[in-house]
């Protein structure tokens, strides 16, 4: 599998780590016991797209969002979580 | 040495001229350059080559193909020994030494064919059934018996001595297969111009047959843009259009060349895939359809017509297609008697094969149903063709059943970079293959050039109107009676079994699979599969495209996994790390030790001296005098911008908002689950610069954790950061005496304890000018520092060190006497398990109550907050010489041996030479309730005796802190 990095272009799989669902977001300090629970433990297990966090650890360090189908593996989109000027897409 | 009393005129691929000696089981025979073992064997006459893997029935050569599932051998000796290898894909070679494996004493005489006597307690999922009782018998009895008898081959147990490498390719359109479809792609995609490589597992091109093909093949030989690979076999379809194969690169030779690998595994990555991989003829189900002797027709005719070889000399054809019409000629031909031709299309079959150690006779039985027995030695059996889906299906196509030709195909023929070809795709003409595989090479062509929708019409129809032409007759039935009629030959599996499956309520294909283990032999159930489909089909009464086939995975076929090691192994398996101090700790003649990929000092013996011994000097020599100790490894990060404080401040549980300029700070950063993650020290240097360290094993996951914290948690917040590790060396310098041996290095800088008090941070020069960053930090418990240089003068540090320190006494020290001096201070390190939160370290006074940061609302769950929890304490025998392991655990004293005595672990264990006893922390459970009880520390594993011990705190060494002030 390979990955299309902004910044370095289409790098093979074991270059990049894995993370996890990038749709959750950190909730607010004050928030209940249970939305913490639920940002830390809890995730939906999709048949199909699925948004998630990956970083490019062997290459530049950014941490990406992929869009990948979980069925297929394809990725249709890949981005930068905090855009830079260094993006060659 | 024997003639070959079974060689025939002809024979394309071997050369009489050379012949060539082997042995098999310790006997030396002669064949021909050319020719594989399994041709050789049958050459002279050997048709008696293994023995099953149940059942230890006698077996022959059976396939002339890479998959064939009896003939398996185990070739060389020593450490190039390896087994179940196919005779049918080793290439003959002077000297070759194969024997046959799975039998004892011999292969004549196999005492363990007496497994055939218990037959009725072997029967499929007797596993499940057996050895279940007495409980106690399955590790004292049972196991090991089965361990012994299991499995076909030996290995040899020494290293692999071969050496293998890897290769990465890009080519715009690969063929897999180099039969007639294959070639005729091949050529027609590179009429463009295209990057096409064509991969063929056996070593020559043509497939089945290669008549005729001579021209296509030198034409392609002869285009600059095709690269045509062979002795490769595509193992595997991955994501991305990524591919692996294995090439034979000098496994078929008797001596390679100097730096030869043995074998070569190409990542391949290809915009498009032709797949031309061809069908695979099936058996048939009769009486005792493994002897020796029973082989595919085709395979008969190959042996003929490739080898020169007659695999036997009375002959009985059992057929349900025209595969085989033009057998009987070649028959002839090659000298061997036609008994007889049984057309199942006519109604006619085998009832059973008769024979011991091969095939003597058969009984036939006509459509009328009357019987009657033939003589005959060989037996060679058609019973239609499978397309090798097998690839395709990696990618999880599920096959489709044709009817019309009574086979599983491709379910798609083609997709957006695929295309299949030949009779991969249910073409069963030659005519037909070349014509189509033309058209494939040139759609695959087009889809390089032009990327826009190609039309599949034409590709499509002639598919279509080829199946719908063909009116295949399929023979499933078998016949009654009550020798075993195997399903899987490899795994012993016969119809019996599977419909023993069915009766005992396995619906899914993917169950009777398992529980029968047919189809899971190194074959992967090549020749097999579809039979017992169609047993299904029959037990269940539900048709062949509904029962379907299991799922296909990597590998096509066994993959060596010295081949996906590559280079990869004994010193080259992963990198090593060593700290700029390295040459300097060699010269010392210090020894290291691996810590991760580190090397790392452990110790510095002088001569005559024990490590223990080595360890007690060293510690005493930085509580009584000086010590330096290299702490490069360290993970380094260098934070800068206006927003850095800030950052810093959310990702660490203590504060850091407010850290001075010119100050350290001991730093605890948790996970958002409340779980410590690392502990460090933060240095602010200016305003917005930070120095931060992290401990040696977790510098990657807190630089992951930052760098997630900085671009998706927190992007707004205006700051740079960099792993600095590899810049800075740095040496730890402990003792009463460490700052007299401080004011010796550092250029023009007060070091007095009001000037550089205890956690100051300083950037300065050394040693005359080399920069420098100094902390006042201790590890140890003594009056200590940290001095940071740029890495090319870490050696310089160490030698000014040891020369300036020379008249306090000062020494060297390793890891080791670093461990026991942080257990005397109680400093956590080991107790950093990942279990453990801030509070369990005694540490809860770092999580402040100010502020956000990772991991505090989760801190604060019940079960992170129980009282209960297991806690750290200090432990000090009643015995100050009996000393215990780091992980035994504690239990109270006088309680029995028993998991729910369990009171906690020991983290960290030490012979204290300052203390002069033995010492250790412990995670135990209400730890500070329990201080002054008496517990006992046990070690059952070891066979220790309990150690009476004190539950105390764990700061030993001057718990007021008054040496690190001084």
């Amino acid at each position: 599998m390979r990955i299309s990095c902004p910044l370095c272009g289409e790098r093979p799989l074991d270059e990049f780590i894995y993370r996890g669902d990038a749709t959750v977001t950190r909730p607010d300090e004050a928030a209940p016991m249970e939305q913490w629970v639920e940002y830390v433990y809890l995730r939906d297990n999709p048949k199909g797209t699925h948004r998630e966090h990956w970083r490019h650890a062997q290459g530049c360090g950014s941490w990406l969002i992929v869009e990948r189908n979980t069925v297929t593996h394809e990725i249709t989109q890949v981005s930068e979580t905090r855009p830079t000027q260094d993006a060659q897409t | 040495m024997s003639r070959q009393r079974n060689r025939s005129a002809g024979g394309d691929r071997i050369n009489r001229a050379r012949p060539v000696s082997f042995t098999f089981d310790g006997k030396t025979y002669t064949g021909y350059e050319g020719d594989t073992l399994a041709s050789a064997l049958l050459a002279n006459g050997v048709t008696l080559v293994a023995r099953s893997f149940k059942y230890h029935r006698p077996r022959g050569v059976f396939t002339c193909d890479p998959h064939e599932p009896n003939a398996l051998v185990q070739l060389h000796s020593g450490a190039r020994q390896e087994p179940n290898i196919a005779a049918t894909m080793v290439e003959l070679y002077d000297g070759l030494e194969a024997h046959s494996q799975n039998r004892w004493p011999s292969l004549r005489i196999d005492l363990l064919s007496v497994n055939q006597l218990f037959a009725p307690f072997f029967a499929a999922g007797f596993y499940y059934k057996t050895f279940k009782w007495p409980a106690k018998f399955w590790t004292r009895v049972y196991e090991p018996i089965i361990r012994r008898a299991a499995g076909m081959g030996r290995l040899s147990g020494e290293i692999d001595p071969a050496s293998y490498e890897k290769t990465f390719h890009h080519c715009d359109i690969m063929v897999v297969g180099g039969g007639i479809a294959g070639i005729e792609a091949a050529r027609s995609a590179a009429q463009t111009g295209a990057r096409v490589t064509l991969i063929e597992e056996h070593a020559h091109l043509g497939g089945h047959d290669d008549d005729g093909l001579q021209q296509a093949i030198t034409a392609l030989q002869a285009m600059e843009n095709v690269q045509i690979l062979t002795r490769t076999m595509v193992f595997g379809w991955y994501d991305s259009m990524t591919f692996g194969a294995v090439e034979q690169v000098s496994d078929h030779l008797k001596t390679s060349e100097n730096y030869q690998p043995r074998q070569r595994l190409w990542k391949i990555v290809a915009k498009q895939i032709v797949l031309a991989t061809g069908a695979h003829e099936r058996s048939l189900i009769f009486g005792n359809n493994d002897k020796p002797g029973v082989m595919l027709a085709s395979a008969v005719e190959r042996y003929i017509r490739d080898f020169g070889v007659r695999a036997g000399k009375r002959a009985v054809i059992l057929t349900t297609n025209n595969s085989t019409d033009g057998l009987p000629r070649l028959l002839r031909q090659a000298g061997i008697e036609l008994a007889a031709i049984v057309d199942a299309r006519k109604g006619e079959e085998i009832v059973t094969v008769h024979g011991r150690t091969r095939v003597k006779a058969v009984t036939l039985r006509g459509p009328d149903g009357s019987t009657r027995k033939l003589p005959c030695d060989l037996v060679c059996v058609s019973g239609g063709w499978n397309p090798a889906v097998q690839l395709l299906a990696q990618r999880g196509q599920k096959p489709r059943w044709s009817e019309p030709l009574q086979a599983f195909l491709p379910q798609h023929m083609a997709g957006d970079d695929f295309l299949c070809t030949g009779s991969l795709a249910g073409l069963e003409h030659r005519d037909d293959c070349r014509m189509h595989a033309d058209l494939t090479g040139q759609i695959a062509a087009q889809r390089i050039a032009a990327n826009s929708p190609d039309v599949l019409t034409v590709y499509t129809s002639v598919l279509k109107a080829a199946e719908e032409r063909t009116q295949n007759f399929a023979y499933f039935e078998s016949t009654s009676g009550r020798s075993k009629k195997f399903v899987d030959l490899q795994h012993d599996v016969t119809e019996s079994d599977i419909a023993l499956a069915t009766r005992e309520g396995y619906r899914s294909v993917e169950h009777v699979k398992r529980y029968t283990t047919m189809g899971m032999a190194t074959d992967q159930g090549k020749t097999s599969n579809v039979h017992g489909i169609a047993a299904m089909s029959k037990a269940l009464d539900k048709p062949m495209g509904q029962v379907g086939t299991t799922g296909f995975r990597p590998p096509y076929r066994p993959v060596s996994l010295g081949v996906l090691a590559g280079r990869s192994r004994g010193k080259h398996w992963r990198p090593i790390l060593r700290t700029p101090l390295h040459g300097w700790v060699e010269d010392k003649d210090g020894v290291f030790i691996e810590s991760g990929l580190w090397h790392r000092s452990q110790y510095f013996p002088q001569p005559g001296e024990t490590m223990q011994q080595a360890i007690n000097r060293e510690v005493l020599a930085v509580r009584n005098a000086v010590g330096f100790c290299d702490v490069s490894t360290l993970g380094k990060i260098d934070l800068q911008g206006p927003d850095a404080a800030e950052f810093l401040n959310k990702v660490y549980s203590n504060g850091f908002a407010k850290l001075p300029v010119g100050k350290s700070r001991y730093g605890l950063m948790l996970r958002e689950d409340g779980i410590v993650m690392d502990d460090g020290t933060v240095s602010r240097l200016a305003e917005t610069h930070f120095f931060v360290t992290t401990t040696s094993a977790e510098l990657e996951s807190v630089l992951s954790h930052l760098e997630y914290c900085h671009q998706v948690l927190w992007p707004e917040l205006d700051l740079v950061f960099a792993d600095v590790g590899e810049d800075w060396a740095g040496i730890a310098l402990a003792g009463p005496h460490a700052r007299d041996v401080l004011s010796r290095i550092v250029d023009e800088m007060d070091t007095g304890n009001d000037a550089l008090p205890f956690l100051a941070a300083r950037t300065c020069t050394v040693l005359g000018g080399i920069p420098a960053r100094l902390f006042r930090i201790s590890f140890s418990g003594e009056l200590a520092y940290e001095i940071y240089v740029p890495s090319r003068f870490g050696r310089t540090l160490a030698e000014a060190l040891e020369l300036e320190g020379q008249e306090f006494g000062i020494s060297p020290y390793g890891v080791e006497a670093l461990d026991v001096l942080r257990i005397e201070k109680g400093h956590v390190s080991s107790e950093l398990n990942k279990f453990t939160t801030a509070n369990d370290l005694g540490l809860g006074t770092m999580m402040s109550t100010k502020k956000d940061y990772v991991g505090r609302a989760l801190s604060n769950r019940p079960g992170l907050t129980d009282p209960n929890r297991e806690v750290v304490v200090g432990l000090k025998p009643l015995d100050p010489s009996m000393g215990f392991r780091q992980g035994v655990h504690v239990i109270p004293k006088g309680a029995a041996l028993a998991p729910q005595n369990d009171l906690g672990y020991v983290t960290s264990a030490a012979w204290s030479p300052t203390l002069e006893r033995y010492i250790g922390i412990a995670l135990v459970s209400n730890g500070r309730e329990r201080l002054g009880e008496i517990v006992e520390i046990v070690d059952p594993l070891h066979k220790e005796k309990p150690v009476p011990a004190e539950i105390v705190s764990h700061h030993f060494y001057d718990p007021e802190n008054e040496r690190v002030r001084s």
